[in-house]
């Protein structure tokens, strides 16, 4: 008699194969969004940690978030902006923090420059009524959330928090009360153009981000705001710009009111995406995070080391024979 | 004296904070509607759990008590808790818990229920052996802390050892708060999983400080792996990566007196990387070691001041100094302003805290002291990563000194993991007599032995030997028992087996000939820790390519100074391994793009007027050897390997070291200078910094990256250290060389030479000789091994006379004989 039969002859049950639930932690911007723009480049840079040797996109935007933040916080303990040696002087220290953090910055000069630019008309141009209606900058989003499928994540996201008659003292044209509370974020390039996707999934993102807030507070926020700095940039129209103010304005903001439509069909394209992430991990290791079936934004692609052999980017296979 | 009908709970809280010589005089026993009378005594120390729980299905309790002044109240537990209407009954609770469970009943055993039941008043020291269920029991602690206890959801701090035991918590959490809200309890609906602090204590130290913008960690970049930190020392001017004194090393055993030379540079920097952490960890008095007088104490401090210089400077921390930022902001006005009164903390794996983070949970608490600890001593591994088991042993002594009261002690010991034939092989082999001292506590006090509880019964023997007069023989055997378990139909999963050793590095000294035999018999083998990544053909195939391009010729005459021993012969090897790729004809884009770039090098943009030379790419852009490694991967075959898992997996092992190299190496920028005749080519420092740091950190030995979200790679039979282990449970489990022996290694040594100078508040006041805690750590090591085992437990190796006693249990005669069947194994 062998060994297996003294086990089976004497009791040996068969196991059972365990089922652990593991709960995601989704990052909106992070995860969500960035496996929108390019599931390829998600997964093979967030999910299975090849380190990514340009960071350039990833420079430019914390570098403005930090100037910012280091600017708020100044405010609360002497309600006073920068002025232009002043901000020279913080866009150079958070660079050397960046730098000596491992972020590294393709001309980082220029970058510096555009920063600081860019940072200095918002400052000038809203900085006054915006700041004192700040409550808190980097707010904590976090929930857990249920897919259609009945499937549990969790997910994060960062906001600034700010109340009051922002669009009174801003000179918008449209009313707000001492009573709102809106959320802001910032994205350091140019406003995409109206209907696009890149657009949308902003909005949503803010939609979403509207929810999260309402699950954590109770309220929905009166508005959510999102910034693009990168529409202060062209040096011609924002000296024409200054002169209409409240409509220059109008284009640097993108401003809505979460509504429950929105904010469902929001949260809806949000646990879609997630299901769509946990089906790739789901997948055999050759067929995840191929290249997407739509069309990647270029910037994405020239930013991206994969671009040399990937079908979203044909020009990558000439790059890729080129020396160096 | 006064009376009065309180709830229970409310005794308990007043127990330790405000009464003394309590009384229950009476109690109304909802259930029966009879009257009962008890009178128990209140004394912590010899306090009757058992009939308190009793007692707790009534709703009140009649008391006598009187004011207790040698106890002054320091602890108001109304400040921390929500409004009182949101809160619940335990009652309530316990029943909802019930109606999770598809039996309605509790989803807890008597010491489970024990600790749940336990409230915030005083510290709980939850000790809980292999299989016991701790994790369960805390996850549905925490949701009773805010239901129950009134803790709001963003006072609750939770942590324990690794990010995916972190993650696995924070699952359990949110499903179970689900269960509750599915069970009709509506109250849970309101708790915030993700409101809690919830994580590792690294990354809780990370997001306060970030979030708290700390001002000396803002942006800070930490040295995530020891490879990174020993880069870092390398790249630095460290006094101890200069000393060639042999004596220095000698002292902390990170050489032998009889060594011709003091170690190599590379031995150097990951010596210094020990020695820093360590003292880090033991927050150690650097004016007292400085103020001893001894040379090699005050080129340590020295050499240590330098190096927190330098982490300064470069805006770097390591996982240790990390830690120590923490505790300096909890310092802080703005640190005071977070803690407020404190946290409920609870942690889980303490047995493996070392003494900084003790004191970062202690801080946490704050007057608070709501201090849940969970953990098993028997199952400490990481001293040589500075862990005290003694945080968990001495425990109760910390509390008194940290906290000035006593914890409450909870055994966890039903195991529902093993065959109770397992359970009762670790039970003797825990009493071995390596873990007795009469003089220092070597186990936590109190701790009962392990009760037998699974649903695996089953006459046949659980414990089995496979004790040969080879490796080889016992490698078939072996082998053909997990054929047969797999052919019969007693398993479904080869990954149900584990194969558990003190080290996976498969040379044939070790297991190789274990694993070897598996794979030639064509069963599917994981080891990601096997340290051969480095000699896979296409990885050395890709960092020959890239050694090719920098330098076609490698003529070491050119470079600056030397190569480490070890370092050309791995290059050479590279280089041979592109060579023969190239030499199969398969891929001439390859070779093309290889050539090209070496023209291209050679007629690089040089100005010698100019002070930088950087290799650029047309337009200007510096070539970095990240961005030149990613366009290799993108020709064949690399790029169809990244297809491939074990492939695309081991190649992103090189891809991340360079990353890490990078970072402090100039971003991976290639300098240039002019050869003899004029012509471009990279600059000698610059390739030796490539191939003395960056191969040589590799050259001997490198792992394959592990996927952080799967613990056991399915399909395959898993090998892996009994480190990596922890946590985890196999059906079967084979533990490979049980001849391994103690030894005293440079981490005991560190613990004596750092005591003297440790700043730690409750450090034991004996200490074990170096030889008897190497031997409590193998004892250790193996109880964790023996207890990962379900259903069979297999001792697999070449039994040689009297090696394997050490980790064997039972009688000293038996054990020195090596004679297992006398232990009641099973031999096959």
């Amino acid at each position: 008699m062998s060994f297996t039969d003294d086990l089976r002859n004497n009791g040996w049950s068969k196991p059972t194969q365990k089922n652990e639930t593991l709960i995601r932690r989704f990052s909106t911007t992070g995860d969500i969004l960035a496996f929108k723009r390019c599931q390829r480049q998600y997964g093979f840079f967030s999910v299975r940690g090849f380190s990514s040797a340009t960071a350039t996109q990833r420079y430019f935007g914390t570098l403005v978030h930090d100037v910012l933040d280091q600017v708020h916080r100044q405010y609360t303990t002497n309600p006073a902006l920068p002025d232009q040696p002043e901000l020279e002087a913080l866009v150079q220290q958070a660079h050397d923090r960046l730098i000596r953090s491992g972020i590294r910055p393709y001309n980082a000069r220029a970058q510096r420059e555009l920063a600081t630019k860019l940072i200095g008309r918002f400052l000038e141009l809203i900085g006054p009524h915006f700041f004192p209606h700040v409550q808190q900058t980097e707010y904590h989003l976090q929930r857990a959330l249920r897919t259609h499928t009945d499937r549990q994540y969790v997910l994060d996201g960062i906001v600034d928090v700010l109340s009051g008659a922002v669009a009174h003292d801003l000179e918008l044209s449209f009313s707000t009360d001492e009573d709102d509370v809106e959320i802001w974020d910032y994205k350091s390039g140019r406003r995409p153009d109206k209907g696009s996707v890149e657009l949308r999934d902003y909005e949503y993102q803010m939609q979403v981000y509207a929810e999260l807030y309402r699950q954590q507070t109770g309220d929905y926020p009166a508005r959510a705001v999102l910034v693009f700095l990168g529409e202060l940039g062209d040096d011609q129209r924002y000296k024409d710009g200054n002169k209409r103010r409240g409509d220059y304005i109008q284009s640097l903001l993108y401003i809505f009111n979460p509504q429950r439509k929105r904010v469902e069909k929001a949260m809806q394209d949000f646990h879609d995406t997630v299901e769509l992430i946990e089906a790739e991990h789901a997948k055999p290791y050759a067929d995840q995070w191929l290249p997407p079936a739509h069309t990647v934004e270029e910037q994405t692609c020239e930013a991206c080391e994969l671009r040399y052999k990937c079908s979203s980017f044909p020009a990558g296979g000439s790059q890729r024979s080129e020396p160096l | 004296m006064s009376f009065k009908y309180i709830p229970v709970l409310d005794v308990r809280i007043m127990r330790q904070h405000v009464l003394h010589n309590v009384k229950i005089l009476d109690y109304k026993n909802n259930r029966s509607d009879q009257l009962q009378f008890l009178e128990l005594q209140f004394d912590h120390l010899s306090f009757n759990w058992e009939i308190l729980r009793r007692v707790e299905k009534s709703r009140e309790i009649l008391v006598s008590w009187r004011p207790n002044h040698a106890h002054p109240i320091t602890h108001q537990p109304q400040s921390i808790r929500n409004d009182p209407t949101q809160m619940i009954s335990l009652e309530h609770f316990l029943d909802a818990m019930a109606r999770t469970s598809p039996d309605g009943n509790l989803p807890l055993n008597t010491d489970q229920l024990l600790a749940l039941e336990h409230d915030y008043t005083n510290p709980l020291w939850m000790i809980a052996g292999p299989g016991t269920g701790k994790t369960h029991t805390l996850a549905w602690l925490v949701l009773k802390r805010v239901l129950v206890d009134g803790v709001p959801a963003n006072r609750i701090v939770f942590t324990t050892f690794t990010r995916k035991a972190a993650a696995e918590l924070e699952s359990r959490l949110i499903v179970n708060r689900q269960k509750l809200i599915d069970a009709g309890l509506t109250e849970a609906e309101d708790v915030e999983i993700s409101d809690m602090l919830v994580g590792t204590l690294h990354g809780l130290c990370s997001r306060v400080l970030r979030d708290q913008r700390y001002e000396p960690t803002l942006r800070i970049r930490v040295l995530e792996q020891e490879l990174t930190q020993q880069f870092f020392l390398r790249r630095s001017r460290n006094p101890l990566l200069q000393c060639q004194d042999l004596a220095f090393w000698v002292r902390f055993r990170m050489a032998k007196s009889t060594d011709a030379y003091a170690p190599s540079l590379a031995f150097r920097a990951e010596g210094a990387s020990k020695l820093f952490n360590r003292m880090t960890e033991n927050n150690v008095d650097l004016a007292a070691m400085q103020a001893s007088g001894n040379p090699e104490l005050m080129l340590l401090v020295a050499a240590y001041a330098q190096y927190e210089l330098d982490l300064a400077e470069r805006g770097r921390t390591d996982q240790a100094h990390l830690q120590r930022h923490f505790l300096e902001f909890l310092g802080t006005t703005t640190g005071q302003a977070w803690l407020t009164d404190g946290f409920t903390v609870l942690v889980d794996e303490y047995q493996d805290t070392n003494p900084i983070q003790e004191a970062i949970y202690f801080a946490l608490t704050g007057p608070r002291a709501d201090l849940t600890i969970c953990g098993d001593d028997d199952q400490s591994l990481y001293r040589f990563r500075g862990a005290t088991v003694e945080s968990l042993i001495e425990f109760d002594r910390a509390c008194q000194v940290q906290l000035s009261r006593s914890p409450t002690a909870v055994y966890l010991s039903e195991n529902r993991r093993s065959h109770p034939a397992i359970v009762q092989w670790v039970n003797d082999f825990i009493n071995h007599p390596d873990m007795h001292d009469p003089s220092v506590r070597v186990r936590a006090p109190g701790k009962p032995q392990l009760v037998a509880a699974s649903s695996i019964m089953g006459a046949y023997p659980a414990v089995v030997g496979i004790a040969e007069p080879t490796h080889d023989l016992a490698a078939t055997k072996m082998r053909d028992l997990i054929q047969d378990l797999m052919r019969d139909g007693l398993i479904e999963d080869y990954a149900q087996v584990a194969l558990l050793t003190f080290s996976t590095r498969e040379t044939s000294q070790v297991i190789g000939r274990y694993s070897d035999v598996l794979r030639t018999a064509g069963i599917p083998v994981h080891n990601p820790r096997s340290r051969k990544a480095h000699i896979d053909a296409r990885f050395l195939a890709l960092l020959g390519a890239l050694c090719w391009m920098l330098d076609p010729n490698f003529d070491q005459a050119r470079l600056p100074a030397s190569l480490p021993r070890g370092v050309p012969a791995y290059i050479a090897l590279a280089r041979t391994a592109f060579q023969n790729l190239i030499a199969t004809g398969l891929f001439p884009e390859l070779e093309q793009y290889v050539q090209d770039s070496i023209q291209a090098i050679d007629h690089a943009k040089f100005d010698p007027n100019s002070g930088h030379h950087f290799l650029e790419r047309s337009g200007g852009r510096r070539v970095t050897l990240s961005g030149l490694l990613y366009k290799l991967l993108a020709q064949e075959p690399f790029a169809s390997d990244l297809s491939d898992e074990a492939g695309g997996e081991r190649l992103k092992a090189l891809n991340l070291v360079l990353a890490e190299y990078e970072s402090l190496y100039g971003d991976g920028e290639l300098r240039l200078e002019l050869d003899p005749s004029g012509v471009p080519r990279l600059e000698g420092w610059t390739l030796y910094a490539v191939y003395a740091v960056f191969v040589e950190g590799m050259h001997d030995g490198l792992n394959d990256p592990e996927d952080e979200d799967a613990s056991v790679e399915p399909g395959k039979v898993n090998v892996m250290t009994i480190h990596q282990s922890k946590g985890l449970e196999f059906e079967v489990v084979f533990v490979l060389r049980p001849d391994k022996q103690p030894f005293v290694s440079d981490t005991h040594e560190l613990e004596d030479q750092l005591d003297p100078f440790s700043r730690r508040s409750n450090k034991p006041a004996i200490r074990r000789s170096q030889d008897l805690r190497a031997a409590e750590d193998t004892v250790r090591l193996f109880f964790v091994a023996y207890s990962r085992a379900k259903r069979l437990l297999v001792l697999t190796g070449k039994l040689e006379p009297g090696k394997w006693d050490r980790v064997l249990p039972g009688a000293t005669h038996v054990r020195h004989a090596n004679d297992l069947r006398a232990l009641g194994v099973h031999l096959l």
